[in-house]
């Protein structure tokens, strides 16, 4: 497991509480953000597969 | 009687006032019942009659402060308000005439009384007729007083009412007291504005800087927060962090020429400024001894200071009459003297007419600057090489001066000319003894500006050169991969941080205090003088985090939040002022770097080399990026709060992702052109004994310099189309990296959609390039990159305006933004629409570069169109000399026009109609290969 990757991951859920907060309409950045937040889940995902 | 008789009883009993009331008015106003009625309750005053009320207070005033509103105001006139003593209690009870008897007999008491609303209105409308009055204006309203009571009154009236009136007044009153204050001693402005900050406007406006100045106390973030004149101000007073200031703030201070430096401060300057503060502050701010301590081992930076001196325009030449003449001075021999001094004037006779200096001048100059090589040259030899130039007798004289080992370098340097060698001294032996030769051949192949006075400065000075020798090692080991950046961020950082590099021990520091002497070192601009010793070092990461966390709460507008984030994370500098690759804020970085398209495309992730990491770094500067609302500021907050509490994210772990990305572009770039295999699987014949390869519609990428027949770069004069250089002299300014330049300018020329490299019809040959090394490319991009072709940069300064500006694209984008780009030229009739691809002119690492070579050479010559004579002569000059220094064939590379029409000139492309209609064959064939290689 990575621990940038689970930093990065960390930074991406406050900015979507942040910008669900700040910028609760932004509905389509709200989603490419929930969108990236799944690709570094990922990303992550598989790295513990090569790790395993 | 019976009056008499009642009053005598009166007296003998307490008089209520009820039995006051029923008295009637005789007894009421009889003395004696007046006295008793008093003494029995003072209070009582208030049912007597006005008169008596006025009669009892003038025999003791403190009785006015027993009488109710109502008799106070009745019976004020009557009263000498001098013995009142009246406090706020007594004031808040007159009415509104009474307060104006009070102004007027006191105005001091009554200002120091008079409501905040009033305060304002009424001294403002004393102010103002008393200037009036004073001004001869007639009076018709309001009370004018004698000016120094009125500067009495207002004194005494304290801080904060004086801040009222300052900041709520008339203009005139404002004006007043802003006037009065300014009067005033600075210490008791210091005391008026400590005890009310509102009254700052009113300060001597030379104490207002210097509050503000010091409010900053020094951190530097914030003195470049203030005004432009404050800031001036503060690094005028603190030269010593001069070096930290906006370029333009310094070249403001130095160009006042009142503002003194060391050769050792403006090299400091210089480094973190850039090449122009260097240029341009020798003369304004150096006294003559300290401007030959600078150009001490003379060398090629001697030029420097010719193209400053040497113009017959005005009396500037004289001052390097006078620099000779106080260099010459250490010659004991009069003869010699008087000989070399007679070789001097006859260089000066004439000027160039390509440069402010002749050849013969710079060499005569570059010589009699050294010190070692005055005291042994003869003239006889001096004069030799000014008059030829020759290398062999340049040996011979360097030789005499600082030893037979001078003859081996040039030997394994046989291209070595005068243009690399920023300065003599760079052959010393105690450099070669403790720095290596190893270390000549960088100095003499990155021939920085500033190189040549800290050479001097090691070569002469034991204790530097071994601090020099330290960090020399140091960086040499940290640097696995060495650029043309690596030496000059060696001295520069030398040149910087000299005290806290002699205080470490840099050969025995742990892995993690390397790593922070590396970041710290590479982001000092950025985060200003955070470091002083090992301790820092060891918390340099929580130091840095403070630094940035101060930073970020300052930042007001999104751009800026955003490049803390990304400094924060990547440890890169930002420098708005001199964007170069590796100074651009995060919006450029993201565009010039393409990073939306690598983030989308794993195939690409992994032809980069990016690690899962880098890619989640990606992801985030590139999400940070577009947070450019108002309403996401707190959002860019969090961020930076979640990023600098994280325990992973730090720089050192993303040093080489965007080298790798850069690497990328370049080497994909590179596989795309025309290499010399292929060149030499083509048709080829023979003109004189040269080579001619001619394209007749066969597909080709190839490099163009911009330089050729007819267009040349010279440093100082840029790109000149009028020199007209060929044969001889176009090979001899090639040889002589066109007076020392770091960098080609090469255009892309391709059968698909190539232009004209210039963009100028009628000049259509030129130097070419084919690659099969490894080659640095600076940048790329479909038009101009604004590139600068200077000695001393090692990064490309490049700009967004008007162009695509510097980027790194494949070759298949390069041309798709050269089509689009000279479509709208041709509207537009600019002439600069030509693609733009910028490489080193030397091989990256000495270390790894076998031969003598070391610098880039043209294959051949790019013609479009006829084979003139004059091509031929050039091509023939070229190729004597390669085969004379074994460097291989000199070709004429020749392309048919016809076959080719969109390549040759301007008329050849479509105009916007045409390609509207899309009824031009060739364009859509261009573009069919364009879309093609894109997929």
């Amino acid at each position: 497991m990575s621990d940038i990757k689970e930093e990065v991951l960390g930074v991406f859920n406050v900015i979507e509480e942040s910008m669900k907060l700040n910028c609760p309409d932004d509905i389509e950045k709200l989603n490419e953000i929930n969108e990236t937040k799944h690709y570094i889940e990922n990303l992550i995902a598989n790295e513990n597969d090569k790790v395993e | 009687m019976f009056e008499e008789m009642r009053i005598k009883r009166l007296l003998k009993k307490t008089i209520t006032k009820e039995m006051y009331e029923k008295l009637p008015n005789s007894i009421k106003r009889d003395a004696r019942i007046v006295e008793k009625f008093l003494s029995d309750d003072p209070n009582n005053i208030n049912h007597l009659y006005s008169d008596i009320i006025a009669e009892q207070v003038k025999k003791d005033y403190s009785l006015c402060r027993l009488l109710n509103e109502e008799n106070l105001n009745a019976v004020f006139r009557h009263l000498d308000i001098s013995k009142m003593d009246i406090d706020t209690e007594l004031f808040s009870k007159l009415n509104g005439r009474n307060s104006q008897i009070v102004l007027e007999q006191d105005p001091k008491t009554y200002f120091q009384l008079v409501d905040e609303e009033r305060l304002s209105a009424d001294l403002s409308e004393v102010i103002a007729h008393t200037l009036r009055k004073e001004r001869g204006v007639e009076v018709y309203t309001g009370k004018a007083i004698e000016p120094q009571l009125l500067r009495e009154i207002v004194l005494s009236l304290g801080p904060e009412k004086i801040g009222i009136i300052a900041n709520k007044g008339s203009f005139d009153s404002k004006r007043y007291v802003t006037e009065l204050i300014r009067s005033l001693p600075t210490e008791e402005q210091l005391e008026l504005y400590e005890q009310n900050n509102e009254l700052f406007d009113c300060l001597n406006v030379e104490l207002q800087e210097d509050i503000q100045i010091k409010g900053c106390n020094d951190e530097i973030d914030k003195i470049l927060e203030l005004p432009e004149a404050l800031q001036i101000k503060y690094f005028t007073s603190n030269p010593e962090r001069l070096k930290y200031a906006p370029y333009e703030i310094t070249e403001q201070i130095l160009a006042t020429g009142q503002f003194p430096l060391t050769a050792e401060e403006l090299i400091d300057i210089s480094y973190t400024q850039g090449y122009c503060i260097w240029a341009y502050s020798i003369d304004k701010t150096l006294e003559p001894e300290e401007m030959l301590r600078l150009f001490n081992g003379g060398g090629n930076n001697v030029k420097r200071l010719l193209s400053r001196y040497y113009d017959s325009r005005d009396e500037r030449v004289l001052q390097i009459r006078k620099l000779v003449d106080l260099q010459l001075s250490s010659v004991e021999d009069v003869e010699k003297r008087q000989a070399f001094l007679d070789i001097f004037n006859s260089c000066m006779k004439e000027r160039s007419s390509v440069t402010y200096y002749t050849e013969e001048t710079r060499r005569c100059c570059s010589l009699l600057f050294d010190e070692r090589v005055i005291k042994t040259v003869e003239p006889e030899l001096l004069l030799k090489y000014v008059k030829t130039g020759e290398q062999s007798v340049l040996i011979e004289i360097l030789s005499n001066a600082y030893g037979e080992h001078v003859r081996d370098i040039f030997n394994e340097r046989p291209m070595l000319t005068l243009n690399e060698i920023p300065t003599f001294r760079v052959f010393d032996k105690n450099i070669i003894d403790r720095l290596g030769v190893e270390f000549v051949h960088y100095a003499v192949s990155y021939n920085y500006e500033y190189f040549g006075y800290q050479i001097n400065d090691i070569a002469e000075n034991v204790d530097e050169m071994d601090n020099f020798k330290n960090f020399w090692e140091y960086s040499m080991s940290r640097n696995a991969k060495f650029d043309s950046s690596t030496l000059y961020s060696i001295f520069k950082n030398f040149s910087a941080h000299k005290d806290l590099l002699s205080q470490l021990d840099l050969s025995n520091m742990s892995e993690h205090q390397m790593q922070m002497l590396d970041l710290y070192l590479r982001e000092c601009e950025t985060v200003g003088p955070l470091v002083h010793n090992i301790d820092d070092l060891d918390n340099y990461l929580t130091i840095r985090t403070e630094r940035f966390t101060a930073v970020m709460e300052a930042a007001e507008y999104s751009s800026d939040k955003q490049n803390v984030i990304f400094s924060y994370l990547t440890g890169r500098i930002v420098n708005p002022g001199i964007e170069t690759i590796d100074s651009m804020g995060l919006q450029n970085v993201i565009n010039v770097f393409n990073v939306r398209n690598i983030i989308k495309n794993p195939e690409l992730i992994e032809e980069m080399g990016l690690n899962s990491d880098e890619v989640a770094l990606l992801l985030l500067l590139n999400q940070v990026n577009q947070m450019v609302e108002k309403s996401e500021l707190p959002v860019l907050n969090d961020v930076f709060l979640a990023v600098s509490n994280s325990q992973g994210l730090d720089p050192t772990k993303f040093r080489s992702t965007f080298d790798k990305i850069q690497d990328y572009y370049t080497e994909r770039f590179k596989d795309g052109l025309t290499d010399s295999e292929q060149l030499d699987q083509m048709p080829r014949t023979m003109i004189d004994g040269i080579p001619v390869i001619s394209f007749e519609g066969e597909p080709f990428n190839l490099l163009c310099s911009v330089t050729g027949i007819g267009m040349s770069l010279r440093e100082s004069v840029g790109f000149r189309q009028d020199l007209r250089y060929s044969g001889k002299d176009l090979l001899n300014n090639w040889l002589n990296l066109e007076d020392g330049v770091l960098s080609i300018s090469c255009a892309l020329c391709s059968s698909s959609v190539s232009v004209n490299p210039s963009g100028i019809d009628e000049i259509n040959q030129r130097l070419i390039f084919v690659f099969d090394d490894d080659v640095d490319i600076i940048g790329m991009g479909g038009t101009d990159i604004s590139s600068d072709h200077e000695k001393r940069d090692t990064h490309h300064r490049f700009q967004f305006i008007g162009y695509n500006g510097m980027k790194f694209a494949t070759m298949d984008e390069i041309k798709q933004d050269t089509v689009e780009n000279i479509r709208e030229m041709e509207r537009t009739k600019h002439d600069k629409f030509y693609n733009e691809v910028s490489i080193y002119r030397k091989e990256e690492d000495i270390r790894t570069v076998k031969g003598s070579q070391k610098r880039r050479m043209p294959i051949g010559l790019y013609v479009v169109g006829e084979i003139t004579e004059e091509v031929l002569e050039t091509a023939r000059v070229f190729s004597d000399y390669y085969r004379e220094n074994n460097l291989g064939e000199f070709r004429i590379i020749q392309v048919n026009p016809e076959k080719y029409r969109a390549m040759t000139t301007r008329s050849f492309v479509p105009s916007q109609s045409e390609v509207v209609e899309s009824n031009v064959p060739w364009y859509q064939e261009a573009q069919e290969q364009i879309n093609k290689g894109r997929k």
